[in-house]
């Protein structure tokens, strides 16, 4: 009976699993004619039936299994779509725009997600401000302005506490430079765009 | 016929296996999620906290995200790290074996706590420690070198379907990310190699200066295909031994090459240390003329 009970475990979990994982390429991936995988036909077929679950009580289950347990599981990030450019977020008060290139001085950082110098770049082991680049690049894909919204409040009501901090305004501020594989990042060939993406007013 | 498959599944799922192999996963996978969880102190105030950016109710509504977490519940914002240094105490028994179901579930709890209250800066490393911890739980792990070891009758053996979703777990991380990058233009044109190595945060080192050099962009495309073709046929490879062991030396090699040149925090470590599950069983018996096979 142990044997029966843990084979079913097993076969359901990672049922469940590959469910969940793929069902998010179902509508990405399906109907794309252009995708070089060597079994497209095949892929195509899955991801169809997958995408078919959709509403299913199955798929509930296998959603309320997933939340329930803390299961969740999405490997795309070992394979990142690496981009172009490189994005920064910063929280300022106080900037100005430069009208020549259009790029915004912040002259009172609150926070910065982004702490190197370009040109000589070597990090040490420890990778701690890879969270930093991690959460604006999550930031940046969702683009949801309420959460721009909160996170400027956040350092409006804490960073500072003074009088002057409480009347002024807060700037969440998207930085982005062009990578290029033939010179050094950030350097002076290279496009650099900055973006205010929200602010707060006292 | 029905014989010979139900003899295999058995085989496959239920040969008995010397359970040294579980306690140093789990001391393995316990010191990295300590390590993990004091590595998140400085984010912690403005990410988790109960004064934390996000609402105390959590107001994330992410594919990603789950549905309940302890931090949702607390009410100040020194409940709040007590909870992380409690976590961090638990992490810390786990290792030691001490009260290691209890211990080992409670660091759980935590860990799924702090992923659905704040997904956003978190990443695959977070997300692997999580699910292989999930794995290990079902194994007796806290029976040998253990504290709790001292105190109860050992067991020797133990049936090895815990190692096994550790396994399949593996191969389905490497198949999916393999899968995903046949959908990528710049894995599939071998680009992709030349921006992570000059990418500010992905790149250890800047090496934007040696893209001039035609072989080394040409001897990049032909990495990037290999760890493609690599990922994508890793649950085929490690059905045969000999591909297994190929396989598994290839994935060292390359995640060393990862910890030399990439920053990705402790990503290259935790997955080195869970190679171990690939490792045979008969290297952590005692006794290795007696051992059962894996």
């Amino acid at each position: 009976m142990r044997k029966i009970l843990v084979s079913a475990f097993v076969i359901f979990h990672f049922s469940a699993v590959t469910l969940w994982v793929f069902w998010p390429y179902a509508e990405q991936f399906s109907k794309d004619s252009s995708q070089k995988t060597p079994f497209a036909a095949l892929e195509r077929g899955v991801l169809e039936k997958i995408r078919s679950l959709d509403d299913a009580p199955v798929f509930r289950l296998v959603d309320f299994y997933i939340n329930t347990l803390g299961l969740h599981q999405y490997w795309d990030f070992f394979a990142p779509q690496t981009p172009r450019v490189h994005r920064y977020l910063r929280v300022c008060r106080h900037i100005s725009l430069d009208p020549e290139s259009k790029l915004i001085a912040c002259k009172q950082p609150l926070y910065k997600s982004y702490r190197g110098t370009l040109g000589d770049a070597v990090h040490s082991f420890d990778g701690l401000n890879s969270r930093d680049f991690r959460f604006t690049e999550n930031m940046v894909r969702l683009h949801r302005l309420n959460f721009y919204e909160k996170f400027l409040k956040y350092w409006h009501d804490h960073a500072h506490t003074g009088s002057e901090t409480k009347r002024s305004e807060i700037y969440a501020i998207i930085s982005e430079f062009e990578l290029q594989p033939d010179s050094r990042p950030n350097s002076a060939g290279s496009i650099r765009r900055d973006e205010v993406v929200w602010m707060i007013t006292p | 016929m029905l014989n010979f498959i139900s003899c295999t599944w058995d085989r496959f799922l239920f040969v008995r296996i010397d359970i040294k192999q579980y306690a140093f996963l789990r001391i393995g996978i316990g010191f990295l999620i300590t390590l993990y969880l004091i590595n998140l102190l400085p984010y912690y105030s403005v990410h988790y906290s109960f004064n934390a950016w996000l609402s105390p109710m959590g107001d994330l509504d992410l594919y990603h995200s789950g549905s309940w977490s302890i931090l949702f519940w607390l009410q100040s914002q020194t409940q709040s790290w007590y909870f992380l240094y409690s976590a961090i105490a638990c992490s810390m028994l786990y290792t030691l074996g001490a009260a290691t179901k209890i211990s080992g579930c409670c660091t759980l709890i935590a860990l799924i706590s702090l992923w659905n209250k704040n997904p956003l800066l978190l990443d695959g490393d977070d997300a692997i420690l999580r699910v292989m911890l999930f794995f290990l739980l079902f194994s007796p792990s806290g029976r040998v070198l253990s504290i709790d070891a001292f105190f109860r009758l050992q067991t020797r053996h133990s049936p090895v379907w815990p190692l096994r979703m550790m396994q399949i777990q593996f191969a389905f991380v490497y198949f999916v990310s393999g899968w995903v990058k046949f959908h990528s233009p710049e894995w599939l044109d071998g680009s992709v190699l030349q921006t992570v190595l000059i990418h500010p945060e992905y790149s250890r080192f800047n090496l934007s200066a040696w893209m001039s050099y035609e072989w080394l962009v040409k001897l990049l495309g032909v990495i990037s295909g290999l760890i493609m073709w690599w990922e994508l046929l890793f649950p085929l490879l490690c059905l045969q031994r000999h591909a297994r062991f190929i396989c598994v030396i290839f994935g060292i090699i390359f995640h060393l090459g990862l910890l030399l040149m990439m920053n990705l925090r402790e990503f290259s470590i935790i997955m080195l240390v869970l190679y171990m599950v690939f490792i045979p069983n008969r290297y952590f018996c005692s006794n290795r003329s007696s051992s059962s096979q894996n």
